[in-house]
């Protein structure tokens, strides 16, 4: 049933193919189809060593696969269809034409798996930032994609894939680690509240706290207990760009705020208040 | 461009006028013909258009708070590599060797021997000012988005130093806001 040149190429990959495991169904078929173009490129990559050797078995293979194409047509079979309609230009990139304006117009877009763990194209996972974790994956899914790899993966025994996983697993481990150190050190500043009076006009005077946030204090409610305490209006002023923000209380309260502070808020260490010059 | 790219930075989101919409239908077209038949899908006519402006004069195309294109100053409009993995032959491709993968991964400009390379590099026709995609040896999919600063005949005859500057790459800032808001 099958043509004969498309048998011959089929047997080629018979063993990458095993690893599918000959699931029929249709996402089953296009992941075969994408061996038949790509696996073979991956294979030719890794059998040859010097570099003018490949690119001239590339070059005979391209000339080939020109020649097959009026019989991939003729051929109905239903994996040509699906190949058709289905992953379209995205599959076959490396195929002649490649020449965007030689492709065929284009249709329904195409929705590439980008990976669950990284969030990048299969075949950019090494750059993902995870490798280490999304390598199990890759082997498994995308052996188009990393060749080398998956030989690797597959030549394994089952005790060092746990190990590989167990690697896997640390690193991510590591990594959130990092990244959470990261964050932390980002975060941590200084644990101190400066209370500073400024002068508006004749007699009449601001006084700026900051710093409570960094003993996790809630600004809003805090302005509030300063307005209840000294019968006065506060605020929350958004600082300038890349600075804390701060409470503005009007009139000159520094007299009781010490007490009023620790009072309300006993998570504020009194050593870790600071009276600044009055401006 | 993108480098350091997240949705704090986005100074103002507004949806915009629809003759300002038309303006950029008919850009996008013009620079990409190869739009044509998806275009409705890409910009749909009934879901209102919105542009986020970000520093450094640039402004990025919304639909449904998904970034569409984006353009610096009055350049030309770059799809963004999610938009063009969807439609990979939408413009002209440049490859360049595996040599230079870390260095467009990190975001640099791609120079012109990634492109000349004997067994790696692959390059089409285009202009100085084309908006081109980059692809890497090996790899299926676009790794990021440039702007031609020399023609395909320029590089072949120079051979050296920058000839595409990247505009947008993989697992950038822009890759990593997919939405916004």
């Amino acid at each position: 049933m099958d043509h004969p040149r498309r048998q011959r190429a089929r047997n080629e990959f018979a063993g990458a193919m095993a690893e599918n495991g000959g699931e029929m169904d249709a996402a089953g078929e296009a992941e075969e189809d994408l061996f038949d173009r790509s696996g073979g490129d991956a294979g030719d990559a890794a059998s040859g060593d010097d570099r003018p050797t490949r690119e001239r078995r590339r070059g005979k293979k391209g000339k080939k696969k020109g020649r097959d194409e009026p019989d991939q047509e003729q051929d109905e079979d239903n994996e040509d269809l699906f190949a058709d309609g289905g992953p379209g230009p995205s599959s076959s990139a490396d195929e002649v034409p490649w020449e965007h304006d030689k492709q065929p117009p284009l249709g329904a877009p195409v929705r590439v798996q980008y990976c669950p763990d990284c969030g990048m194209p299969p075949d950019f996972c090494d750059w993902g930032g995870m490798w280490d974790k999304c390598k199990i994956r890759a082997a498994e899914q995308y052996p188009q994609y990393y060749p080398e790899l998956a030989e690797k993966m597959a030549s394994l025994t089952l005790e060092e894939k746990e190990q590989v996983e167990a690697a896997a697993a640390a690193s991510v481990a590591n990594t959130e680690l990092k990244l959470l150190a990261k964050k932390n050190k980002g975060k941590e500043v200084e644990q101190k509240v400066t209370v500073q009076r400024q002068n508006r006009k004749g007699r009449k005077f601001i006084t700026t706290v900051k710093g409570l946030e960094t003993f996790g204090v809630k600004l809003d409610k805090a302005s509030k207990v300063f307005s209840k305490a000294f019968s006065c209006g506060a605020a929350v002023v958004k600082g300038a760009p890349g600075q804390p923000d701060e409470i503005d209380i009007q009139g000159d309260v520094e007299d009781g705020l010490e007490e009023v502070i620790l009072r309300t808020f006993p998570e504020v260490d009194d050593d870790k208040i600071y009276y600044l010059k009055p401006k | 461009m993108f480098k350091r790219f997240s949705y704090s930075d986005v100074s103002t989101q507004n949806q915009v006028k629809s003759s300002v919409q038309r303006k950029i239908r008919t850009d996008l077209l013009e620079q990409f013909p190869r739009l044509d038949p998806v275009i409705d899908d890409i910009l749909p006519k009934k879901s209102p258009l919105v542009i986020a402006k970000c520093p450094n004069q640039i402004q990025v195309v919304l639909v449904n708070s998904v970034p569409v294109c984006v353009q610096s100053r009055d350049g030309p409009w770059v799809p963004t590599l999610r938009l063009l993995h969807q439609h990979p032959s939408m413009m002209p491709k440049m490859q360049a060797d595996k040599g230079a993968t870390k260095f467009i991964m990190g975001g640099a400009n791609v120079m012109c021997p990634g492109l000349t390379h004997p067994t790696g590099g692959r390059m089409e026709d285009v202009d100085r000012g084309a908006v081109v995609q980059i692809l890497l040896e090996g790899r299926e999919h676009a790794c990021a988005v440039g702007i031609m600063t020399m023609s395909t005949a320029e590089i072949r005859k120079e051979n050296k130093g920058v000839c595409i500057e990247v505009v947008h790459v993989l697992n950038d800032g822009l890759w990593k806001t997919n939405h916004f808001g």
